[in-house]
């Protein structure tokens, strides 16, 4: 009965993995599920034999766990900021894509905040910040900074979905309780419209301060101590912009695969991706800038242990990763993204690939190597992450998988009421741009 | 003052679930203001950065109160049914009837 009347919506295409459950979810969904059950029973393991079976050791404390929570977190910034500043700006071309932004942050937020948990080796031991925590410590700093980021991206992504969740109510579609309990009686009514806009605007200000300064709360737990490849005034905004950095290209890969597994090309069209892979292009630049200011200034100050700790990093075991990284995060997406040629769908998805990979390296080369070199006259040590290191960081990518499935099978990936807004509105924006315009001698007269 | 009561559409037992949710977000936030409160008192005890403890607090604090206050306003602005929306709906669903 739904289906029918939905068929008739001229966006139905957005609501059609809702209504219609395909052979294929459900068996993508039973093997990214069977994954995600063998790496939780490789974390039982952990848990039984404790971190000794972990490639972790006296002197690297801090190893694939740790990488994969600064990714993650730098990841979740893909959504909430861009989809925050788009809409702070009216960009009009912002319209199918905040949506998946949005959940891109709060999925990952997720399962990033969870790493350091699983970095403790015992997770009942996290009960000791609620009753031992003290304030001074950055790590505490990272707890209050993210919980707020998640409840703030959680809100942000719940409020713009309220429309569309009654819409579905209204449509009959099953789980009707579930959709009647999230659209909060919404029936579109003037007065609940401005309610809306106005929550979205204080939301949108919000969160943009936030989320710059989660990630500059996790380069501190790094930069504030004394450590050579760590203490350094810069990583705060180096982080912020890694993080954008990365946060694009994720959304871009999000929005390439579901643009071709749900027929979305009449909503995500190549002008999106062109917006968005220019803009990719920039903060490769920018990630450079800041990567070179941070090794120009490390070496010609000639610091000893920064020296040692820099020419590790550039000649020493982990150079595959450095010279990848610079690879991966510049190479690949300056030569894709600066010709017209090579800038299609598929050169942006090479390019977005690229930069994930890039930026989970560059984690891995900020955090492991300092942690290599020690100070004190003791042998460097190596790290090489063990299988169970593996598995979880395939949790990881796995529960993404999983969790963005299930939202897309239950919630439209696209914001069908902002498009149907955009669309009922573009008198308005041609009104907007006009008023943009330098004022003709005749409009000067009028005045 | 609001004139806060359940929309018509939506059944008793959702509404409990509603309210039941957004009293969960009040203790969330409760819970997190108290924690964060007991950490200054131990830095101010400890003399231990009481002023780096409270600027953090400073900033935190009024952000979980204004995002759990913006979903409080949403929730009870949405149950909120105003005769003059009730009758602009339905002009607007004769409206559509017609055409």
């Amino acid at each position: 009965m739904a289906a029918e009347e939905f068929k008739n919506d001229p966006d139905y295409i957005i609501y059609k993995p809702i209504i219609e459950k395909g052979r294929g979810a459900y068996i993508l969904g039973i093997v990214l599920v069977s994954v995600f059950l063998w790496t939780m029973y490789m974390y039982g393991t952990q848990l039984i034999r404790g971190l000794g079976i972990t490639g972790l050791n006296s002197r690297i404390s801090w190893g694939f766990y740790i990488v994969n929570f600064v990714f993650f977190i730098g990841i979740s910034h893909a959504g909430t900021l861009i989809s925050a500043i788009l809409r702070l700006s009216k960009a009009e071309w912002r319209r199918p894509i905040t949506r998946m932004a949005e959940v891109t942050t709060a999925i990952v937020l997720a399962i990033g905040g969870l790493h350091p948990i699983i970095d403790l080796g015992r997770p009942d031991r996290m009960l000791n910040i609620f009753f031992y925590g003290r304030l001074q410590s950055p790590l505490l700093w990272d707890v209050t900074a993210i919980t707020c980021y998640f409840t703030a991206s959680t809100v942000y992504l719940y409020l713009p979905m309220i429309p569309d969740i009654a819409r579905m109510r209204d449509m009959g579609v099953r789980p009707h309780w579930l959709y009647s309990f999230l659209s909060w009686g919404w029936r579109g009514t003037p007065h609940q419209k401005k309610t809306l806009d106005r929550a979205l605007s204080i939301l949108m200000v919000l969160v943009i301060p936030i989320a710059i300064s989660v990630h500059t709360v996790i380069s501190f737990i790094f930069s504030m101590t004394l450590q050579p490849g760590w203490h350094s005034t810069i990583f705060g905004p180096y982080f912020v912009v890694g993080a954008i950095f990365s946060g694009i290209a994720a959304l871009l890969v999000v929005m390439i695969i579901f643009r071709k597994v749900f027929h979305l090309e009449g909503y995500l069209k190549e002008v999106h991706f062109r917006y968005l892979s220019t803009l990719l292009l920039i903060m490769s630049f920018l990630w450079f800038y800041f990567t070179f200011s941070e090794y120009l200034t490390g070496i010609y100050g000639s610091e000893p242990n920064e020296m040692r700790t820099i020419l590790y990093k550039f000649t020493g075991d982990y150079w595959p990763f450095f010279w990848g990284m610079v690879l991966c995060n510049f190479v690949i997406p300056v030569v894709i993204l600066s010709f017209k040629k090579l800038k299609t769908i598929k050169g942006i998805f090479i390019a977005s690939m690229a930069v994930i990979v890039g930026m989970w390296l560059e984690r891995l080369n900020i955090i492991v190597p300092s942690l290599t070199i020690p100070r004190l006259n003791y042998t460097p040590q190596f790290y090489a992450p063990s299988l169970v290191e593996w598995a979880l960081f395939l949790a990881g990518l796995t529960a993404f998988a999983l969790a963005f499935l299930l939202f897309s099978k239950f919630f439209p990936i696209i914001s069908v009421w902002e498009i149907k807004e955009g669309r009922e509105e573009v008198m308005s924006v041609k009104e907007r741009i006009d008023g943009y315009q330098p004022d003709t001698d005749i409009k000067r007269e009028e005045k | 003052m609001l004139n806060f009561h359940r929309d018509a559409g939506t059944p008793p037992y959702i509404f409990a679930m509603q309210i039941l949710s957004i009293s969960f977000i009040w203790v969330f936030v409760a819970g997190i203001t108290w924690w964060i409160v007991r950490l200054i008192v131990l830095s101010v005890n400890l003399h231990d950065a009481p002023d780096l403890s409270f600027i953090i607090s400073i900033v935190i604090i009024p952000i979980f109160f204004i995002l759990a206050g913006v979903l409080t306003y949403v929730f009870m602005n949405l149950q909120r049914n105003r005769p003059e929306d009730i009758d602009n709906k339905e002009g607007e669903n004769e409206a559509d009837e017609k055409m």
